[in-house]
């Protein structure tokens, strides 16, 4: 059992990520991003070729993977979300849901049907820690969760940057007031999504393995029930959310583990979905 | 007369629809084999079971403007259960695709009460995590799908074993559904249904100040939409013959997200045709084959940022000619109650409305603070004040919009625990500040909106229009023609309400409340956008109401002289508290209190 947490603790790490990424642009841009997961899936292929195929040292494949995606966020938030300032949310919803359609389509057709596999960055055998193994790449994974978490915590409470980018949420004209532009504003939280995205997939690629456009798409469904739990306008609860998602579908796997019924996870993930928004609709850690 | 021949000719249309729907795929299998064999009916039936999917995804977005994101585990319901009927009880396919619509509407019902209970996005997060959830799980059971080799959906034509039906003839069963489930569609947008919707999708408060019940009308198009999916797969696993989890994934419901964005949101034909050309695509040479959801999605996200209603939308965007007259005099003297078509009810009481310390707070702001207010039968009653005093939240806190604590009593009814609509269906009718009407709409739909409360027939009976919806509606259809000719409006009646002036758009709001014959009218400033003239003959025209009908209003207006000269009984609101109250005399006797509150303008 305490190792079937420990494995969760870390997923439920790296859901986190994803998670921060969807409440960064939902309290930016009050857009549910729903290509925030595939991106990274998208990039991580990229990263895969690069790595596998062009013998590219495992960092500078990452690297660009990441610089790819940042790319490709800026230029999303360029193209579609800036010039539908004015639209009702409901299109830019609809935008990202074009552009994770896109990205699902291009990876079908360039990168194959077929799994592809990568080697993890770090090898070696797994660690005893007070009678739970863990592997290095999990170890290191759970540093830089928490790394990249503490960093944004601090960006976003101590500089002026990061505070407006939050003021944004509430009040744009507000930002407009501070000397801020609202467009950079609105450009680094794409950027910055994005980025996170492709961190979030190479860091959960060990864990799942192979690399194949199907492998991959639960992850946004975990990564949005966690916001959604820990509530959509609270960073916080998008972090504490993952973390809970993460240890509760592994500790249910644990425990139902050879019941005839399949996807228990999956069904009690949903069910605290909708009993969260039916009693709780803020989210457990955001502010009405 | 004219109307009989429209609809004689029509239902001889459809009869040649349905001939040529069963008669063509197999006859055209028989003749010309190479044209249409099994295979390319196989590659038909997937694009009309795509079609018929996409028109319910159509119904839910297009009209009433609510987002699923997981549609597919709809139609992987409608195809198990399907499965289950006619494989497992050996039923024919017809009770698979009747049952399986079922399922698919019942599961509708049970995710929709949660998720549709709140505003915005939450249908779409919720089916989303929904549509994983039921392919990662019930899918799989064994109960469906026995493990992963999937479910067998024979097209069993007749109990029994072994009448099945061979892929063209299937293919005509599949468009006469298909059909079936247009003219539904069809019957939906032409009555009170349909309306709804689409009053929903532009606006809630508007919707709801029409009289209509925002939830149950969003949980309605939803279920009818679970239906139409639940037999889409239905009809779809009959087709392959084969069901399996695997299909009904992300990809499916992000692919009809796809069709109805880019045939056009609130279309009919442009989804269907763009379902059957997607189906076409994969058998296609390979630019086609290989990348036809590459193109799919790229087209859909240049039509978001750029025509963001869709291809069908941006035709009929640019055959409309804006137009717009000023507000004439003569329009105002035809206002006028529905009394003739005898739906008003009038006044028991001789207290009409009763409001008794109301109070409404923001965070810690009191916008209201321990407002009475009487509205007696057949008088016309001012509610006069500067801006901010929160005259306009008063009022919505009347009509129920704005939670409060206090008291409202309507007719003897104590409604300050009613819902909006519910409170508008007892007779308050309000016109809004910034206009309350669907303005994507024709004036005549906006005056049909308004006559929701009446529109009193049953679901079912609209979904088929039968004789009773047909009755209630040419009902209707008269009424919203004797108010469109009263205003001199008949070249405008089919014109969107946004291509109106100011003045002009909100002369029809006025008149489409005063075509409900509301107990009480309520006017938030209504001479707003009107010339002088104008305002002097709406002024004239409210008080031959009040004389002749005696009609009850409520006005808020910032036209003191006006208000003086029209009011029974004035109340002075200020900081959101009454400052002053009496009769017309009594404050102008009072110019201390309308110098220093309303800017002298008592002088004017």
């Amino acid at each position: 059992m305490a190792q079937a947490l420990v494995v969760g603790l870390v997923i439920g790490g790296i859901y986190s990520l994803f998670a921060l990424g969807i409440v960064l642009i939902y309290t930016g841009s009050g857009v549910l991003n729903f290509a925030q997961a595939e991106l990274g899936t998208f990039t991580l292929f990229v990263a895969q070729i690069l790595i596998v195929e062009h013998h590219w040292p495992y960092a500078a494949g990452a690297l660009a993977s990441i610089v790819l995606a940042l790319a490709v966020g800026v230029a999303f938030e360029r193209f579609a979300v800036w010039p539908l300032l004015d639209a009702p949310r409901v299109t830019v919803a609809v935008a990202t849901l074009a552009l994770l359609a896109l990205a699902v389509a291009l990876e079908i057709t360039l990168f194959g049907p077929v799994g592809r596999s990568l080697d993890p960055p770090i090898t070696g055998h797994s660690v005893n820690v007070i009678g739970v193994y863990v592997s290095p790449n999990q170890i290191a994974s759970l540093a830089l969760v928490a790394l990249v978490a503490g960093a944004l915590a601090a960006f976003f409470r101590f500089t002026d940057f990061g505070l407006s980018v939050v003021a944004a949420a509430q009040d744009q004209e507000a930002l407009r007031f501070l000397g801020i532009p609202l467009a950079r504003a609105s450009m680094f939280t794409w950027g910055l999504a994005a980025v996170l995205s492709a961190v979030a997939a190479l860091l959960i690629q060990p864990d799942i393995g192979v690399i194949s456009p199907s492998a991959y798409s639960g992850i946004f469904i975990r990564a949005l029930s966690a916001a959604l739990i820990g509530g959509l306008g609270s960073m916080r609860g998008a972090f504490l959310g993952g973390v809970i998602v993460g240890v509760g579908a592994a500790a249910i796997r644990h425990a139902t583990v050879g019941t005839s019924v399949t996807g228990l996870p999956e069904l009690c993930i949903f069910a605290a979905v909708v009993l969260t928004l039916v009693f709780r609709p803020q989210g457990l850690f955001g502010a009405r | 007369m004219t109307t009989t021949t429209r609809s004689h000719r029509r239902s001889t249309d459809i009869a040649l629809i349905l001939l040529a729907c069963v008669v063509l795929p197999p006859l055209t299998g028989w003749a010309m084999p190479d044209l249409l064999s099994s295979a390319h009916a196989l590659t038909l039936t997937y694009g009309v079971s795509l079609g018929i999917a996409a028109l319910s995804l159509n119904l839910l977005l297009g009209y009433a403007g609510q987002l699923s994101l997981g549609h597919a585990a709809l139609l992987g319901i409608g195809a198990f259960v399907a499965s289950v009927m006619v494989d497992r009880f050996a039923l024919p396919m017809y009770a698979g695709w009747a049952v399986g619509g079922l399922a698919g509407g019942i599961i509708a019902l049970a995710i929709g009460i949660p998720a549709l209970r709140l505003r915005g996005l939450y249908l779409a997060l919720v089916t989303l995590v929904f549509g994983a959830t039921m392919q990662a799980s019930v899918l799989r059971w064994r109960f469906f799908s026995h493990g992963s080799s999937g479910a067998s959906l024979p097209r069993r034509w007749w109990f029994g074993d072994h009448i099945l039906i061979n892929e063209p003839i299937y293919l005509s069963m599949c468009l006469v559904v298909l059909v079936g489930v247009w003219l539904v569609d069809m019957n939906v947008l032409r009555t009170r249904l349909g309306r709804a919707f689409l009053a929903i999708r532009e606006d809630e408060t508007t919707a709801q100040s029409f009289g209509i019940d925002v939830v149950r009308y969003k949980l309605l198009a939803f279920v009818l939409s679970g239906v139409m999916a639940g037999i889409a797969g239905a009809l779809y696993g009959g087709g392959i013959g084969l069901v399996t989890s695997d299909e009904f994934g992300r990809e499916l419901s992000l692919r009809i997200v796809l069709i109805v964005v880019i045939g056009g949101i609130g279309r009919r034909w442009g989804p269907v045709v763009i379902s059957v050309l997607l189906a076409i695509a994969p058998t296609l040479p390979p630019p086609f084959r290989r990348y036809d959801l590459v193109i799919a999605a790229a087209i859909t996200l240049y039509n978001i940022v750029k025509l963001p209603e869709g291809l069908a939308g941006f035709v009929a965007r640019q055959r409309a000619a804006p137009t717009g007259p000023p507000v004439d005099v003569e329009q105002l003297r035809g206002i006028n109650l529905a009394t003739a078509a005898g739906l008003t009810s009038r006044p028991r009481s001789t207290d009409l409305l009763v409001v008794e310390g109301m109070s409404v707070t923001f965070g810690g702001l009191h916008a209201v603070e321990d407002v009475s207010l009487t509205v007696p039968a057949g008088q016309i009653i001012g509610i006069i004040g500067p801006n901010g005093a929160g005259k306009s939240t008063l009022f919505n806190a009347i009509s129920g919009f704005v939670p409060s604590t206090g008291t409202v009593t309507l007719d003897g009814v104590p409604v300050h625990r009613r819902k909006p609509h519910e409170r508008a269906g007892l007779g308050l009718g309000r016109t809004f500040q910034n206009i309350g009407l669907a303005r994507d709409q024709s004036v005549r739909q906006n005056i049909l909106l308004a006559l929701h409360p009446f529109a009193r027939y049953g679901d079912v009976a609209a979904l088929s229009y039968a004789r009773a919806a047909r009755g209630v509606e040419s009902v209707l259809a008269t009424i919203a023609d004797e108010v469109i000719n009263g205003l001199a409006f008949g070249q405008y009646a089919d014109t969107p309400v946004r291509q109106l002036s100011g003045g002009q758009q909100r002369l029809v709001e006025l008149a489409a409340v005063l075509a409900t014959g509301p107990k009480l009218l309520m006017l938030d400033e209504p001479t707003a956008g009107l010339s002088p003239a104008a305002a002097e003959s709406l002024a004239t025209r409210l008080g031959q109401l009040r004389d002749e009908h005696g009609q009850s209003i409520l006005l808020i207006e910032h036209n003191v002289p006006l208000v003086l000269d029209l009011c029974d009984y004035v109340y002075v609101l200020n900081a959101g508290q009454l400052l002053a109250q009496g009769t017309t005399q009594e404050l102008a006797a009072m110019p201390e209190i309308l110098d220093a509150y309303l800017g002298g303008t008592v002088l004017a």
